[in-house]
């Protein structure tokens, strides 16, 4: 099969619509890893035509300096900017295969989500190399720099990268040390209630900033919480994302009237409800120092630096 | 003590008193049940005396008991709504949900969830709590205008057969769930799990002011069924025996489309596509009360009621502090009873 037509181009304003942080939800989701025993090995040097089907990965390869080795991303990927402007191979959800086969890969780097297992196994059969690497916690976090690092031929770079962001972690932690123990709820949905739960990088986050994560009463990754529940973990803080800035609404305002009926809450009482200010809280990769400082300052009401220069 | 009803097809003031007083005392007893329990252990007694932003207070008072009475006002429009469908299009087997009246309000609804918080509506000079009145206006409008549909589609064959009308609601819940599907690819993470939960049915306690449309619809659908009983009692000896007896048939119709668009229409803004309700409640009803619609329809909204408040007190606690969409509890008991009773009706149309 001859694949001549250019993949068309996803709608922008759908794109960034999306945008948002898609990611986490996925990696809810993920129970469908693709068998490692497919991976295949990264010839030394790199491949010159990587298409990239999530966020953190095309954060990665624009992190190592190897954005000229992207040939196509997913619609979500809106970080950097410029990765805004490369071609689009389909939703993280649900990648395109003849747009990829379009584009003419040496490889295809994706990570495990509900939606792209039948088409990664698809490509796979078609001869196109397909590597998936894992992003749910901070350690597949260094282990895809690793992978993404051979395939675009910067392994040390990578090496470096995973370094930086594993120090930029380290750093809020120390500032974290003198700080009192939050309890803190990180939500990404009213109506239902949804809430950041056990295992993923956004628990580890807040044990970074010395918060213990209350949603973790739930089950699973992303726990649909019972309203009472959070009423009786009473958390300190609330870091709400459901009316977020980024998708209109009326941010930190109309979460306090969402919460305000809940007043036995120490978060709601103390007026500690916070809205997410960025995507980055949801999206590991190289970002994921950027998140912890904003979370830090979320939850203690202070910045890092305020805190390092209190000392 | 009330005097029993006369006869087995009497319908008396008191015996639709005594109708209302069981039920009212069911629902009473579901209530109490659905607030005794949940996820987090709280001794009512503890709750009701202590002060108003002691954990146990706002857990029991403004957690569980908003949820507990939405419940009863969701699952009361849902079976009433149902039970006034059975009986109008003489199918065991109508339901709101079924029907597709439900998808077609959830549809509009979420449309109208989309576009409210957009700043092109606050810039129209629309203020933002205004804006979230929309979502019941327009499911409203999807209800009534799926009812419509399903009206042309089925007379639009002359005869309408059981199998046109399920076959129409079918296609049109396929076709409401694509276009929910499609929407819902298009929005962003934290909005995709409110749309996800609403396509299931979850009972979501939005506000007061949510809570009182559901019971001002409810309380226009009860009125307006209630004033169409006796003609949808007619209408159980067929049309032409319904119009010897001088029964206005369009006024009828028109009046229960209407009532059953009103009820989801109130309904579906706080609970979403909550499946099977409208199907079962109605059943069960008449087992216990007989075939007289002004009997079937008060019934059903008690029966509607009890079912959902132990539906959802299910649904709040069988995963602990994990919540399960209540339509997953309502479909689990509806699915094999809806394969029973087509069963029954395929048996049936053979012998006819």
């Amino acid at each position: 099969m001859v694949v001549t037509s250019k993949p068309r181009c996803r709608s922008r304003a759908a794109a960034s619509l999306a945008g948002g942080a898609v990611a986490g939800l996925v990696m809810a989701l993920s129970a469908v890893a693709v068998a490692a025993a497919d991976e295949p090995t990264p010839p030394a040097g790199g491949v010159a035509r990587v298409v990239s089907l999530a966020p953190s990965i095309t954060e990665t390869i624009f992190a190592l300096g190897a954005e000229d080795r992207l040939v196509a991303v997913s619609t979500y990927c809106d970080h950097p900017p410029a990765a805004a402007e490369l071609p689009r191979a389909g939703t993280y959800l649900q990648p395109s295969v003849e747009a990829i086969l379009g584009f003419q890969p040496d490889v295809v780097l994706a990570v495990p989500t509900p939606g792209n297992r039948a088409p990664v196994e698809q490509l796979r059969r078609l001869g196109v190399r397909v590597a998936v690497v894992a992003e749910d916690t901070f350690e597949d976090s260094w282990q895809a720099m690793q992978t993404i690092g051979a395939w675009v031929g910067r392994p040390d770079e990578a090496e470096a990268l995973a370094t930086r962001v594993r120090g930029e972690i380290d750093a809020v932690r120390d500032a974290a040390k003198d700080r009192p123990g939050r309890r803190v709820l990180f939500v990404v949905g009213h109506d239902p209630l949804v809430a950041a739960g056990e295992g993923l990088f956004v628990d580890q986050l807040i044990e970074v900033v010395g918060g213990r994560n209350v949603g973790a009463v739930g089950r699973g990754s992303w726990p649909r919480l019972s309203l009472e529940s959070v009423v009786a973990a009473a958390p300190d803080v609330i870091v709400d994302g459901a009316m977020g800035t980024e998708s209109g609404g009326g941010g930190e305002e109309a979460l306090r009237l969402w919460w305000e009926p809940y007043r036995s809450v120490p978060a709601v009482r103390d007026g500690n409800i916070r809205a997410q200010r960025s995507n980055a809280l949801l999206r590991p990769g190289p970002r994921l120092g950027v998140a912890a400082r904003e979370l830090f300052e979320l939850v203690h009401g202070v910045s890092v630096s305020e805190e390092e220069a209190s000392r | 003590m009330i005097d029993a009803p006369r006869g087995a097809g009497q319908v008396t003031p008191a015996s639709t008193a005594v109708l209302h007083a069981v039920g009212a005392l069911a629902l009473s007893g579901a209530v109490l049940a659905g607030v005794a329990v949940g996820p987090v252990d709280v001794d009512p007694f503890a709750a009701w005396s202590a002060p108003v932003d002691d954990p146990a207070h706002v857990i029991l008072f403004r957690a569980r008991l908003p949820r507990v009475l939405l419940g009863a006002l969701v699952g009361g429009a849902l079976g009433l709504g149902g039970a006034g469908l059975q009986a109008l299009l003489h199918n065991p087997l109508a339901c709101p949900h079924i029907l597709g009246i439900s998808g077609g309000a959830a549809l509009l609804g979420i449309i109208a969830m989309i576009v409210a918080p957009l700043p092109i509506v606050a810039a129209l000079g629309v203020p933002a709590g205004a804006a979230f009145a929309f979502v019941p206006v327009a499911a409203f409008v999807g209800a009534l205008g799926t009812a419509a549909l399903i009206r042309v589609v089925a007379s639009a064959s002359g005869r309408v057969t059981p199998h046109t009308l399920l076959l129409t609601g079918v296609v049109f819940n396929s076709f409401a769930a694509a276009l929910i599907t499609f929407i819902n690819s298009l929005s962003d993470f934290y909005r995709s799990h409110g749309i996800l939960a609403w396509v299931v049915g979850t009972l979501v306690v939005r506000g007061p002011a949510w809570t009182w449309a559901a019971l001002a619809t409810l309380v226009v659908g009860l009125v307006l069924l209630a004033a169409t009983a006796r003609d949808l009692n007619a209408l159980a000896l067929g049309e032409e025996g319904a119009v010897s007896l001088g029964v206005d048939v369009g006024r009828a119709r028109r009046r229960v489309y209407l009532a059953v668009a009103v009820l989801v229409a109130g309904a579906v803004p706080v609970s979403g596509m909550i499946g099977f309700v409208g199907l079962i409640v109605p059943h069960a009803v008449r087992l216990l009360v007989g075939s007289d619609q002004r009997r079937v329809l008060p019934a059903s909204l008690w029966g509607g009621a009890v079912f959902l408040v132990l539906a959802d007190t299910a649904a709040r606690t069988v995963l602990g502090a994990t919540e399960l969409p209540v339509g997953v509890v309502t479909a689990l008991c509806g699915g094999p009873f809806f394969l029973f009773l087509l069963r029954r009706q395929g048996r049936r149309e053979l012998a006819v």
